[in-house]
Order: structure tokens, then sequence, then C-alpha cells
């Protein structure tokens, strides 16, 4: 349900993270990076009570274990900045290309193989960042230094910091015509017109708090890096023990023998969320992409999911979850992935 | 064809291509006479009204059956 529900507001709102932090730097546009920090901040409200609900005192050193509360550290810098310049390079970050895999694009399942591949890298990197930096890294949640409601006003100050940084920095996109808004309009609106960012965010945010109470976190990356952890295995290039890894909190890769484990449903109803929103609004068909495309979407891939897996998540099961739930991993990494957006978005003007 | 005879085909490419050509065409395009652009990806329209509005520019957009959209661009 929550991944149909997903993909259904990516597909519509064209909640894009690659556009979101690219398009920062490369057309000075506002506009997602805001529906983002929306998302964020809705979030953290929904996550809020549910914590208040589970946890009456977070200052007592229990920190609650599903929620994508993980070492701070700068190996999440590392693996922002990968994942960043790779999502600018390959088009969309995994979510990204898994809602345009339901709109019919070709060039996604490219990216999403090749991040099958990029995981094999990032399996060979951990040992080597899990001796030198995970496993001693801080795991910082917020309220358990400040109390909920310090972790909240913080938050929401770093947030609204955030925003209104962006607001001053950056021009104001374009006014849109008024529009009388009716049932039929109203309906309209939902299904075939794009919806803005913002209201996406919300959504997202809500989305978020419902699969972290209903079953886990949103996230993404597990069940790729799941198939990519066994065929590696069986091909021999993945060692078997993965230090420390099953014992972290975040979109890990785990060995079960189900072929489709939860994330997996989820990923795929995401799929499907997507295509029903496309077919709904007259946008599905096969797309053919220029060979520029396929050809950045390689390395591009290879990255998201050398990233993704040392991060332990991507754009949603790392910054999203992990934001929403207090976790500094989770601003960490959206520091790397400034930086990374920032360096691909540096290459893209030079091949335009 | 009538109309604009300068046609803009960003059909296949990847965002954000379609955007950093027709802002270089706009950089460069120093006559005003009006142009078309051609794609298929819908949420680059988004960024071609920022990038019109931003240069002077009006833009008319047109869905074809076959998906593909097209963006008339007119000096304001």
């Amino acid at each position: 349900m929550s991944g149909a529900a997903f993909g259904f507001v990516l597909q519509r709102s064209r909640f894009c993270f690659a556009s979101a932090f690219r398009d920062l730097f490369l057309l000075r546009d506002r506009r997602v990076a805001l529906g983002i920090l929306a998302a964020i901040a809705a979030g953290s409200l929904g996550y809020q009570v549910v914590f208040g609900a589970w946890v009456p005192d977070p200052t007592m050193g229990y920190v609650p274990p599903t929620a994508h509360i993980a070492p701070a550290g700068w190996h999440l810098v590392l693996g922002g900045g990968a994942f960043g310049l790779g999502m600018v390079l390959a088009g969309g970050c995994i979510s990204g290309n898994l809602y345009r895999l339901g709109e019919g694009s070709t060039t996604a399942p490219v990216a999403l193989v090749s991040a099958g591949l990029g995981f094999w890298g990032g399996f060979a990197a951990w040992p080597f960042l899990y001796t030198r930096e995970i496993a001693t890294a801080p795991v910082i949640w917020l309220p358990e230094r400040f109390g909920y409601a310090g972790a909240l006003v913080l938050q929401l100050a770093i947030v609204g910091a955030l925003a209104a940084a962006l607001i001053h920095v950056l021009p104001a996109p374009v006014p849109r015509p008024a529009e009388r808004l009716t049932v039929t309009s109203g309906l309209r609106r939902v299904f075939v017109q794009g919806w803005p960012a913002w209201m996406g965010g919300v959504a997202i945010g809500v989305i978020g708090t419902f699969a972290f109470l209903r079953t886990r976190p949103l996230g993404v990356t597990s069940e790729i890096g799941r198939y990519a952890r066994g065929a590696g295995e069986a091909l021999g290039l993945v060692p078997d023990r993965l230090e420390g890894l099953d014992t972290l909190a975040g979109c890990r890769a785990i060995a079960t023998e189900a072929l489709l484990s939860e994330n997996g449903l989820f990923v795929a109803a995401l799929v499907a969320g997507s295509f029903c929103a496309a077919a709904a609004a007259g946008e599905f068909r096969v797309r053919l992409g220029r060979l520029r495309s396929y050809l950045l979407a390689v390395p591009g891939g290879l990255l998201l999911g050398f990233g993704a897996m040392i991060s332990l998540g991507c754009t949603v099961g790392t910054l999203l979850s992990g934001t929403m739930a207090f976790s500094m991993s989770g601003w960490v990494f959206a520091a790397g992935l400034l930086g990374g957006a920032w360096a691909g978005a540096a290459l893209l003007r030079r091949l335009a | 064809m009538t109309g604009p005879n300068t046609v803009i085909d960003v059909r296949g490419e990847m965002c954000p291509m379609p955007s950093l050509r027709v802002e270089q065409f706009l950089k460069t395009h120093a006559s005003g006479a009006p142009f078309i652009v051609v794609g298929d990806h819908l949420p680059t329209l988004e960024s071609l009204e920022l990038l019109a509005a931003r240069h002077g520019w009006s833009v008319a957009f047109e869905q074809a059956d076959d998906g593909d959209w097209r963006a008339v661009f007119t000096r304001d």
C-alpha cells in the first residue's frame, strides 16, 4: 500500500531528488528542494508522535531500533557524495529511476542494473570503512540529547533556516495564473496535472510516518542490495560475512531465501503505483533515450549503488527516513549529496 | 510547415539536458524570432517556464497525440 501511494505521489509531484539538488546549481530553481524540506518537516511531526507513544523518555539511552538511526561519520559524506554525483549523471536517484521505469523509460533499467553492480563496489569497500569509521562513529539521535521538544524545535529550525536561505538566495519561480477550483478541476489537478512539489512533500511526510508506524521506515535499496549480495556471493565476488552490517539500522542487504521480501513488494508496488499514475494521466509509453543518456546511466548507476550501500540507504532510506527520525546521519548524508550534486552539475554543464 | 522555423529537438534527452540546451540557445539567440522546442519528458516544461520568464520570453505548450509536446517561445 505505502509503496503504491509513494509511487503515485512521486510520479504526480515529479518528486525528483536529483533535480532538487542539481537544479539549485544548474537552473537556480528552488522548488523541488523546498518540497524535500516540506517532506522532512511533515515527517518529523509524524515520527515525533510515533516515537512519543513508543519511547516515553528518549533520554534514557534507548534508541528505537527499527527507525533509520545510524552512525554519523565521514563515510556518509563519501556515500552521499557518490550518490549525489551518481543521481545527477543518471538523471535520477534510485527511487527516481524506479518511478521512471513505471513511466516506460528505457534508460532507467540501465541505471538500476548498474546500481546493482555498484553495490558490489560498496560491499568490497565495507570492511575497510567499517573498521576505520562506521564501527566507532557516534549514533546521534537528537531527542536523546535534547528531549523531544528540544529536538523538534531544533529540527524545524534547521529546516526553516534552510528554506529561508533557499528563498533568499534563489529567485522566485514563475507565478501561475490563478484558476478557480471546482470539483472537476480539483480531480484533474490530482490525477492529470502535476502537483506542486511542496504538496508532494507533505504527502510523502505522511506516507513516511504511516510506513514507519505500520511496518518499516520508507526505503528502497535493501531489496536491490539483497539481490546484489546474493548474486555476488554466488559468483564469489562478495564476502560471506560483512562485519557489523547486520547490526546497524538502515536499508541493509539481508540475505534471505524469500524471492521477494517486504521491501521487494514495496519496490514492486512503487513501480506499479507510478505506472498507474502515469497511465491515468496519459503519460505512459516506452521512451527511447539518446545514446548519451544510456552512457551516463552506467557510471551514474554504479555511483548510486556504491553510495547507497556504504550509506545504508539512498535519498529515501537515509535522507528522508533518517532526518524524519531525528538522526544526525540523515543530515550528514544530505551534506554529501549537496557536494556530489554540485560536482555533477558542473560536469553536465560541460557536456551540454 | 508554417510558423517559427527554428526547432530545438530535445526528444530522448534526459534531464537536465533539455533545459541546458534551451538556456544556451536563449543566451545566444539575439534576433528574438519565435522558436519551438520539441520534447517528450513532461517535467522539463516547468523548467522551460522558468527559463522563459527569466529571459523575457513567453512560452505556450501544445500536447501532441503521440505524447510529445511542443513549446512555442515568443519574445515578450
